[in-house]
């Protein structure tokens, strides 16, 4: 953790308005974290609000044992969005192909390189991967994160994030090659 | 774990971590073998295109002025809520003071009237016929 990050910190366990510049400093990242997991925007919007508030509420209690703050605010965002799996495979409000549609409807400018169809279907497998694998590859490839921050948030050695991202990508390949094979 | 493994492992690691990517040099892995070299760039490209679809995406700027402004109002009560907690400890403290100072006043008195009350008694008794 960086000293401006520590001052920031304790600032804000202080003085709650001084919360804002950690907001700041993290809410896109967290959104983005968010977007991918649930592959809505309101769903993410809605989560990530849940994220800071619980940050806000909790700020007290947090005190740096090795785990940055970073890695903190996205177990928070892991914990509310593993709810939110839960919840909605409970309740089978939104079907998978609705979920998929929501997110084929927001297409960025930037799929264009990929053709939809691939995009969608890359997407789609990739949240179909054990969560560990989705988490992985949204820190990785999404946020930008190295392996040893990695490990820092997922609460493993670097090391292990090395080989489970192997893993990831060779599951990840098969998952593909048998939808192709389905198809 | 074998070494191709090992192997495996460590490039598409290496190629992950590049901060900017898109580009695999085919080239550079001519010299494994052609089986081994398909497996990595089968890899490597398919690691290319994860990175392409979950490209960040950041909250529009309305959503993010709104939560800000949420967490600013949270914050702001949280302050007038401690201040009223600081408030009330201090009137807590104030009426635990004058309890203490009133309990030390009702002793101070009895004991005063029980000292003048032994004294009386025993003038009494001095003053008293044999």
């Amino acid at each position: 953790m960086d000293e401006r990050e520590r001052l920031l910190i304790e600032r804000a366990q202080t003085d709650p308005a001084a919360f804002a510049a950690l907001y700041d400093r993290y809410v896109d990242r967290i959104y983005n974290y968010i977007y991918h997991r649930t592959g809505n925007r309101s769903d993410a919007e809605d989560l990530t609000a849940r994220a800071f508030l619980k940050a806000f509420a909790s700020l007290e209690r947090y005190t740096f044992r090795g785990v940055p703050f970073s890695a903190w605010l996205y177990r928070i965002a892991h914990n509310l969005v593993a709810n939110w799996h839960r919840d909605r495979t409970r309740r089978q409000v939104v079907s998978l192909d609705a979920l998929v549609l929501r997110s084929e409807d927001e297409q960025r400018p930037e799929d264009v390189t990929q053709t939809r169809e691939e995009v969608r279907i890359l997407r789609d497998t990739i949240r179909q991967l054990p969560t560990q694998r989705q988490r992985l590859l949204i820190l990785k490839f999404s946020e930008g994160l190295t392996n040893r921050e990695i490990g820092q948030i997922m609460g493993r050695t670097e090391g292990a994030i090395k080989s489970l991202y192997h893993r990831t990508l060779l599951g990840l390949r098969s998952d593909l090659q048998r939808k192709e094979r389905k198809n | 774990m074998s070494k191709h493994y090992v192997d495996l492992m460590e490039t598409l690691n290496m190629h992950a971590d590049q901060p900017t990517s898109g580009v695999i040099d085919e080239a550079e892995y001519s010299q494994m073998p052609p089986e081994q070299r398909q497996d990595l760039l089968s890899l490597l490209k398919l690691a290319e295109r994860t990175r392409e679809a979950l490209t960040p995406v950041g909250p529009s700027p309305d959503y993010r002025q709104r939560l800000a402004h949420d967490l600013t109002k949270m914050a702001e009560r949280r302050t007038s809520d401690g201040i009223r907690i600081t408030l009330r400890s201090q009137r807590t403290e104030w009426l635990r003071g004058a309890a203490i100072g009133s309990a030390v006043a009702v002793l101070g008195g009895a004991a005063y009237l029980i000292r003048t009350y032994g004294r009386a008694r025993s003038q009494r008794a001095s003053q008293a016929p044999t």
